[in-house]
Order: C-alpha cells, then sequence, then structure tokens
C-alpha cells in the first residue's frame, strides 16, 4: 500500500475528499475552541497540593439574610487572630489594592495591581522568583516598607533589569525592592475569585502588615451588615466588615486538625461574644476545588457553548460518515476489482481507513489551525479579562484533536464495514 | 407523477432522507437566529458615529491633595497647547466612548414622561475638538461657560442637544430657543448637533445627549486634544504624556488614546461576535451542502439500476428529472418547515433575553429558498452525471 496509490484514491474522488477535510476541521475548530476555553476556566491550578491547602470562612454573617450565603471573606479581627493558631502551618492573608508606582528618577508614575499579603503567599501559590526572596514574617510584623515586583512591573519600573535593593515609590511612600517574580499565571486565579477570576496575578506584592500601616486600601470587597460607624480606613479595622482572605497550608493532617480544633474554639469563644448568630456550621475549611465550586467559576454560558459545539461535531462526522457511504458505493467497482485480483478484505479495509486517516490528519492539522483563530476571536469578545482563558494552550486542543480523530474513526466504521463485508463481487462485462 | 410511489421511494431510503431533513432543520434554525443577531450587531456598529479623528482623550488623576486642581488642570491645557501638534484643547466630563457619565432625567408633557439622556460638561472648544458641525444654532461663547471656580449654585441655562433628543422632544420642530428641564432646571437649546452619543454609546440611553456649558475640572480631569496633523495621532499620545508628567504636580494618566481607538475597544466585542456568526453561517451552509451531497450522491448509486429500468421502460428523461428532483424537494421543504418552526421559538428567547429583533419573514423564506435551490442544484448535478451514461451501462452497472 503506497502512498501515492492513497493520494490517487482521494484525487479520483476530489470533492468528497475535500468536502470530509473541511467538515472535520469545521467540527475541530469550533470543538476545540469551546473545549479549550472550558479547560481552563474549569481547571485547578491547585490540584496538585488541595490536599493540604484550605480556605477558610467564618459565618459572622446576618441571621437575616439569605442562609444559603456564605460570607467568602473574613474580617480583620478574625483573619489576624486566626494567623495566631497556624503554628508550623504556612498562612497567606491577603487582600487586594491598586498603587501609584513611580521610579524616583522618573516623573513617569503607573497605577499597578497589588496584593497585600503575608509572606507564607509566595509558598503556598508555587511563585517562582528571578531575583531576591521574599519578606519575612518578622519584617512583616514589623511593617518594613519592602515590595516584591512582578515581572511586568521590573520591566515597567527598572527595564527588566535586577531591581533588589532599588527604592521605588509606591503611593508616594519609599519602598525597597527585595524580590522579583518569574512569570506568575494562574487561571484562574484561585487566591482571589472575587472581582475577576480571570485577570492577571498582581504587579506589586507588600507585606500585609505594612499595607495596613501605610492605609493601603482595599480595592475588591468590604462588606458588612451590622451598623457599626465608620470614618475612615483605621475603623474598619474594628469594625465586624469583611473583605480579607486567608488560605492556609499545613504539612500533616494532624496539623490540620489541631487547627480546626483551635478554629472550633475560637468561633466558639466568639459566640459567647455575641457573634456567630446564624446558629449552624460557623466555619469551614475549603479546598482549592471546593472553593472553585462554591464559587461557580465556569460559568453557564461556556458549558452551553461547549455542548453546542459538541452537538455540532456529531454533525460534521454524521455528515462524513454520509459522504463515505456515498464514495464507497460510486467505487464498489473499483474496489471489487481490488477483490478480484486477490485482495483480502482485510487489505481493502486497511486501505480504506488509510485514505480515511490522510483525510482525518489534513483535517485535524486544519482545525487546529482554525481553533487558534477561534480562540483569538473569544478573546476579543469575552475582554481582556479573558486573554488567559483564551491562551493557546497545546493539552485541551490536542485533547480535542484525539477525541475528534476518535469520532472520525467511529463514523468510518459503519461504511467501511459495510464495503468491505458485502458477500458478492460486483464486476460485470 | 404518483404521489404515492414517491413517498414509497422516499420511505425506502427514509434513513438518509430523514439525515438530510434534519440537518437542513438545524441548518435554518441556526442560520434564521444567527442573521438575526449578526444584523443586529451590524447595527450596533454602524449606529455608533465615527467620532474625533483627530482627537485623543486624556484623563488625569492628580495625586496630591491641597494643590487647586482647577489651577492645575488650566495650566496642563496651556502646556498641552504650546504642543505645536495641537490647536485645540477642550476639558470635557466625560469623554466620548469613555464609559460611565453623568445621566440626567429631563421631564415632558408637565412631568407626565421622562427621558434619561447623557450629559458631557463641556467647554466652548468641545465641538471643535471633536470635529463636529452644529445643523442647527450655534456653539457657547466662553462668556456663556460656568467656570470650574464658579460657586456651587451657578448653573448653565443653556444647552446643546443631540438631533436624536431633538426629534423625540419636539418631532419636527425646531428646538431652537425652547427650553427643557429636569426637576431642578430648565435650559434653553441654543444649537442642535449630528452625530454625538453618551459616552456610554452601548446603552439606548446614550442615543440621547446633551451639552452644558460647565468645568469640572478636580482630581479627576478629562480633556480632549485635538490635533492639525492627523498622521501623527500615533505618536501625539507619547508627546501629551511627556508634557503632562514634566508638571510639577504629580499626577496619573488614567488614559491616554487616540478617540477612535476607544471607539474600537468598545466594538471589538461585536465585531468579534459578528465575526464569529458568519463563520458559524459559513460552517453550516459547509455542513447542509455535504449532507446533500452525500444523501443525494448515494441515493442516485443505490437507484441507478432502477432508475434505467424506468427510462428503459419508456420514461422519458424529463419525467425522471421531474420526479427525483420533486422528492427531494420535498424532503428539503419539511426541513425548511421543521427549521422555522424550531427558529419561532429560539427567536422568542433572544428576543425576550437580549432584546434583538426577529428576522422579517422575507429572509426566512429567503433562506428557504436557498436551501431549496442548494438541494436541486446538487440533485440536478448529480441527474446529469446519471444520464451520462448509456442505458445498457446503467442496467448491468
Amino acid at each position: 500500500m503506497r502512498l501515492s496509490t492513497l493520494v490517487c484514491n482521494l484525487k479520483s474522488q476530489s470533492l468528497v475528499s475535500v468536502l470530509v477535510v473541511l467538515l472535520i476541521a469545521t467540527g475541530l475548530g469550533a470543538f476545540g475552541t469551546t473545549y479549550s476555553v472550558y479547560h481552563i476556566m474549569s481547571s485547578n491550578p491547585m490540584s496538585d497540593v488541595q490536599h493540604d491547602t484550605r480556605y477558610v470562612t467564618i459565618d459572622d454573617w446576618s441571621p437575616d439574610k439569605d442562609l444559603q450565603w456564605t460570607p467568602p471573606l473574613l474580617s480583620y479581627q478574625d483573619g489576624t487572630a486566626l494567623l495566631q493558631f497556624l503554628g508550623a502551618s504556612k498562612g497567606a492573608l491577603t487582600y487586594d489594592s491598586k498603587l501609584v508606582a513611580q521610579h524616583p528618577n522618573s516623573s513617569y508614575v503607573y497605577e499597578l495591581t497589588t496584593r497585600a499579603t503575608t509572606p507564607d503567599f509566595f509558598s503556598i501559590f508555587h511563585t517562582q522568583f528571578k531575583y531576591g526572596a521574599p519578606w519575612s514574617f518578622e519584617e512583616d510584623v514589623n511593617r518594613t516598607a519592602v515590595v516584591v515586583l512582578s515581572s511586568h512591573a521590573n520591566k515597567v519600573l527598572f527595564d527588566s533589569s535586577d531591581s533588589v535593593g532599588q527604592l521605588v515609590y509606591l503611593d508616594g511612600k519609599v519602598y525597597t525592592v527585595v524580590g522579583v517574580l518569574t512569570e506568575f499565571e494562574m487561571t484562574p486565579k484561585v487566591y482571589d475569585l472575587h472581582v475577576d477570576p480571570y485577570a492577571a496575578t498582581e504587579d506589586l506584592y507588600i507585606p500585609f502588615h505594612t499595607a495596613i500601616e501605610h492605609d493601603v486600601l482595599p480595592h475588591g470587597r468590604l462588606l458588612g451588615w451590622r451598623d457599626e460607624p465608620m470614618s475612615g480606613f483605621r475603623d474598619v479595622l474594628t469594625t465586624s466588615m469583611i473583605w480579607l482572605q486567608l488560605w492556609v497550608q499545613f504539612d500533616s493532617k494532624q496539623d490540620m486538625e489541631a487547627f480546626n480544633t483551635a478554629l472550633a474554639g475560637y468561633t466558639e469563644q466568639q459566640s459567647l461574644k455575641g457573634r456567630m448568630l446564624r446558629g449552624h456550621k460557623q466555619f469551614e475549611l475549603l479546598s482549592s476545588a471546593q472553593w472553585l465550586e462554591r464559587n461557580q467559576v465556569v460559568n453557564g454560558d461556556s458549558k452551553l457553548l461547549l455542548m453546542l459545539a459538541i452537538v455540532f461535531l456529531v454533525i460534521c462526522l454524521v455528515c462524513v460518515s454520509a459522504l463515505l457511504f456515498a464514495s464507497y458505493a460510486t467505487r464498489r467497482r473499483a474496489l471489487s476489482v481490488y477483490r478480484a485480483l486477490g485482495a483480502s478484505k482485510r487489505y481493502v479495509s486497511s486501505m480504506l481507513f488509510a485514505e480515511l486517516t490522510l483525510l482525518a490528519l489534513g483535517g485535524c492539522v486544519l482545525g487546529m489551525l482554525l481553533t487558534a483563530l477561534g480562540l483569538s476571536y473569544m478573546e476579543k469578545l469575552y475582554g481582556s479579562s479573558y486573554q488567559q482563558v483564551a491562551s493557546l494552550d497545546l493539552t485541551p486542543i490536542v485533547i480535542a484533536a484525539v477525541c475528534c480523530l476518535f469520532g472520525v474513526i467511529l463514523a468510518s466504521v459503519l461504511p467501511i464495514s459495510q464495503c468491505c463485508h458485502s458477500k458478492s463481487i460486483y464486476i460485470r462485462r | 407523477m404518483n404521489i404515492k410511489t414517491m413517498m414509497k421511494f422516499i420511505h425506502y431510503r427514509k434513513l438518509p432522507f430523514a439525515m438530510m431533513a434534519f440537518i437542513i432543520a438545524l441548518a435554518v434554525m441556526v442560520l434564521v437566529n444567527a442573521l438575526a443577531v449578526l444584523l443586529k450587531t451590524h447595527q450596533d456598529i454602524e449606529q455608533t458615529p465615527y467620532l474625533g479623528a483627530n482627537t485623543v482623550a486624556l484623563w488625569v488623576k492628580y495625586l496630591e491633595d491641597g494643590v487647586d486642581h482647577s489651577a492645575q488642570a488650566q495650566a496642563d491645557r496651556d502646556a498641552l497647547l504650546s504642543l505645536p501638534d495641537v490647536d485645540v484643547v477642550s476639558f470635557a466630563t466625560p469623554t466620548p466612548y469613555g464609559g460611565g457619565g453623568p445621566e440626567m432625567t429631563l421631564e415632558r408633557g408637565n412631568g407626565q414622561d421622562e427621558i434619561t439622556v447623557s450629559v458631557f460638561y463641556a467647554d466652548e472648544y468641545f465641538l471643535p475638538a471633536l470635529d463636529i458641525e452644529l445643523v442647527a444654532g450655534r456653539n457657547f461663547n466662553a462668556s456663556e461657560v460656568v467656570p470650574a471656580t464658579a460657586e456651587d449654585a451657578l448653573q448653565p441655562t443653556l444647552v446643546i442637544i443631540n438631533q436624536t433628543l431633538a426629534s423625540k422632544l419636539f418631532g419636527d420642530d425646531s428646538p431652537l430657543g425652547k427650553t427643557i428641564q429636569n426637576a431642578a432646571q430648565s435650559y434653553t437649546v441654543i444649537g442642535v448637533l449630528d452625530p454625538l452619543v453618551g459616552a456610554n454609546f452601548k446603552a439606548q440611553r446614550g442615543k440621547f445627549t446633551l451639552v452644558l456649558p460647565q468645568q469640572k475640572l478636580g482630581k479627576w480631569t478629562s480633556m480632549l486634544v485635538h490635533t492639525n496633523n492627523p498622521q501623527s495621532i500615533q505618536s501625539l499620545s507619547q508627546k501629551l504624556a511627556d508634557v503632562i508628567y514634566a508638571q510639577p504636580v504629580k499626577r496619573l494618566l488614567t488614559r491616554n488614546e487616540p478617540l477612535l481607538a476607544q471607539r474600537s475597544l468598545g466594538l471589538q466585542k461585536e465585531m468579534a461576535l459578528g465575526a464569529i456568526l458568519k463563520a458559524v453561517i459559513m460552517a453550516f451552509l459547509l455542513v447542509v451542502f455535504a449532507a446533500v451531497w452525500g444523501v443525494v450522491k448515494f441515493n442516485f448509486v443505490a437507484r441507478k439500476k432502477s432508475m434505467g429500468i424506468a427510462r428503459a421502460l419508456g420514461l422519458s428523461a424529463n419525467r425522471q428529472m421531474a420526479m427525483v428532483t420533486l422528492e427531494f424537494s420535498l424532503v428539503c421543504l419539511a426541513g425548511v418547515l421543521i427549521g422555522t418552526l424550531l427558529s419561532v421559538f429560539f427567536a422568542n428567547w433572544l428576543n425576550e433575553a437580549f432584546a434583538i429583533a426577529r428576522v422579517s419573514n422575507w429572509l426566512m423564506l429567503l433562506i428557504g429558498i436557498t436551501m431549496l435551490v442548494l438541494v436541486n442544484l446538487v440533485v440536478q448535478f448529480h441527474l446529469a452525471q446519471t444520464q451520462k451514461s448509456s442505458l445498457a451501462d446503467i442496467i448491468y452497472h
């Protein structure tokens, strides 16, 4: 069985061959695009560590409000208290903000996204440092004015050079650069699903206590239900307003149980002080998968689009099957000549499968190109926050191509078997 | 031509015919609704005016407290005007295509009816900065613009409205000299302009716009910078940033880009949706063509002998052609009808959920006829191929 013979056979049915390739490519393009988006949206970047990393929630919400809704954030009082119970475990108490950054020798300023956090954030979420290292917990507690830059911030402020030790103005205050991250991406942004789960990671990272000291205001949600007087940011620290997020990572099950026990004791104590009025389970330690599920990160649109794309792919494969039926029916005489000359049914089926494989490979290559094009349009459709989601990730595209190939093989089984297993040889003359 | 015989033939090959009808029905449903969404998208893009080809929008945030922001803004304006490429700088809040923006509720008919309009607070350079000509009336002059330093009690009394608002409020009558009012204030119309949409040009209220002569300068100030050198508009943004950042008071430029770039960014979603819908329409036409081709070809191969025998028994070529064409047309019509019914349900949902108007009946008829023509073209092609063979060929094949 030569390649040239296969190509010749395909050329003799050129229109059908082209149609089959186009159908496979179109079906794969639609399925690949939607599956790629769905795959990234529904992925859990923390799946490899979810067994020992937890998100902490405490329910101190109003008993008169919707009981199904669990407050997703912590108050300053609760967050800082829980940090004391960690022991040897790691904890990242964090919130997001925006700061105006300026290089000391430049008049240009840039408004950059900022994360105020305790230093365990970097190890819990597997960030890599290109230069320097994060600050220590002691530096955090001592309100040291240090900052870690993302690679983008380092490029904007210091032209990608080693900026460790350099000074930078953040909202008019002097900070020292202690570290620069390598490219740090997380889609969805598991550690902060509130404002925009698909936004890029932050440009600046500053110590949590330093941010509080410097009145760095939270940019995300600030929620409360009690009527508590406030005149400024400092008052928020003493109220029950929720705005912080706490992620904890344990080295062992015993550590997790110890923290669980301490958390239970804390909520019990708070309950005696007149808080935790809802009466049911007052705290939760959620894995990253449970946290993603709770926030319903994958929107309904993506699921619907994926289902429609699967249906469309099935329709394309059914059309491929119909075209193959018609094509093999037309070639019945030629195939019968093969059989008459001694070719076995197996040989004929192999030849037809080989032809189909060529067509399928051509369709898959074209389909992957269409997928790349489709992803670029999906990004424009959903906006810049979907830049991470609509990025070209080979894994889901390859999975989609393999599924499509499998579908093509399934679609061809009936036509080929019917063609090859007919009882009589149709040669007359 | 016996209908009973035709139905028997169709029944004999019911699976491929059913597949063909199903795919045609699905294609009609998708095409009708995709066209409806595509027309709406196209309308949205076309109805968004093309403004400010030579204009850059600047949004400045003054970072230092305790400074006179309006004096600083005036100083910025003077600094920008010193650039050779800049001929007009206008203080305008908001800027077109910027999103958001203040609104006002106007009363009409003695307070019986209300209409929400988008508002621009601007100076006398607003229209020249956007290269907009008035269709009636006149522009503000400098003495009529309420300065930023004026007391809060001082409010503008004049207004320029856009043509859409003028038609809504006054019909065919001239609005010049007439008054419009909200709950607190009356304004005399001195000019009518066309086109202009509100900063939030995606919303229905963005179509009704008025311009009040008042400078709004403060911690946040926005400006429109017009250039007399359109070729340099891309490099102008950098020059403007250099001038702004060279000023003594620390400030942040949160927006510095040509207005048309903001328009394109705002319409990016519609353009992408339009492209995706066109791809969907082409994909479904391909699927229909492939399905019809496959079914027709398979049908003809399978019944070639019976067609040959029928010809041998005296059936004329034309009659045979008519019979076969009618069979496929019946199946196609069945698919089109089912697809039309399905598309009506889907169109109702699109209308309720997204305010997308239903496609006109003419367009649905056109889609149905297109399907019929497509099927018949394929049938005629295969018929012609079949009739090339001799009778003996066909019978003994």
